[in-house]
């Protein structure tokens, strides 16, 4: 059956302006920017990156709806080409660690903008606790069944985010010692961490032409 | 490393996905070797070697020549 054809691009440009800028009028009106500039600057930079992990699970949940879909996304697919429903499935399971993941960097903040309680409080604990074991194991069955270039790029990916991490950290925490840098939040540390490891994810993937 | 597989794939007249399935690796992974942004492992090389019915170095291109040894 052959493909619908596409809106012609400024089209489609216009499009998305128009929906973006719906949302952030939305957002605007609905006294969420000032919800989050009562926020501290730690808090805002990991719902940030939070927000950026759910726009990309959002739109691989969408790549991954259809193979129509997906050979639109995809570069090097032409109209009629097969896709495989493992790369559908595979695409579905990174969507939804991804939304997951950003869920839980939401999580212990805006629980505490809600005000929780202490018991509360125990309760979101153990919530995030089994969403990171399902997280784990979703991972970790994923990883068992990928081909020998993911693995390669997630390896790869680890590596150079360890290394960055670990000597921006040495760095930090030397001019903390020696009292020419003030000291960092927990909070604040690990939202670099996430952020680091996402975008060297991404780099490493596109290095080798994974989004092609 | 330079190799022939686009060439070779193109003269058997499979897709980037047919190929990806006979060997059981991802299109993505075809795509990166014939891009040349990923060298496959060695096990690999040989599968191709095997679908294509050619030698490992008809398919992956290699110019660097030993250095000649002084006992020679």
């Amino acid at each position: 059956m052959p493909e619908p054809a596409r809106p012609p691009q400024f089209l489609r440009m216009v499009i998305g302006a128009a929906f973006g800028l719906a949302i952030s009028m939305i957002a605007a009106n609905s006294g969420f920017l000032d919800w989050m500039r009562a926020m501290p600057a730690d808090e805002i930079a990991s719902a940030c990156v939070a927000f950026v992990m759910l726009f990309l699970a959002a739109f691989a949940f969408v790549a991954a709806a259809s193979p129509g879909v997906y050979r639109r996304v995809a570069a090097n697919y032409r109209d009629g080409d097969p896709v495989d429903s493992v790369v559908l499935r595979t695409m579905r399971f990174n969507a939804l660690t991804l939304a997951l993941s950003g869920a839980l960097l939401l999580a212990p903040p805006f629980a505490v903008r809600f005000g929780v309680n202490e018991s509360a409080a125990v309760a979101v604990a153990a919530g995030m606790t089994l969403v990171v074991l399902a997280l784990s194991w979703i991972n970790w069955r994923e990883y068992a069944k990928n081909d020998e270039l993911t693995r390669a790029v997630s390896a790869e990916a680890n590596v150079v985010s360890f290394t960055l991490l670990t000597l921006a950290l040495f760095g930090w925490a030397s001019l903390v010692k020696l009292g020419l840098a003030p000291e960092i939040s927990s909070w604040t540390l690990m939202t670099i961490a996430v952020a680091v490891h996402l975008i060297v994810q991404m780099a490493a993937a596109l290095r080798r032409g994974m989004f092609a | 490393m330079n190799n022939r597989l686009r060439i070779l794939r193109a003269e058997a007249g499979w897709s980037q996905g047919e190929l990806a399935r006979l060997l059981g690796v991802s299109r993505q992974t075809i795509n990166a070797v014939e891009t040349d942004k990923y060298d496959p492992s060695l096990p690999l090389a040989l599968r191709m070697a095997k679908v294509f019915g050619v030698p490992v170095d008809a398919i992956f291109l290699d110019d660097w020549t030993p250095p000649e040894r002084a006992d020679a």
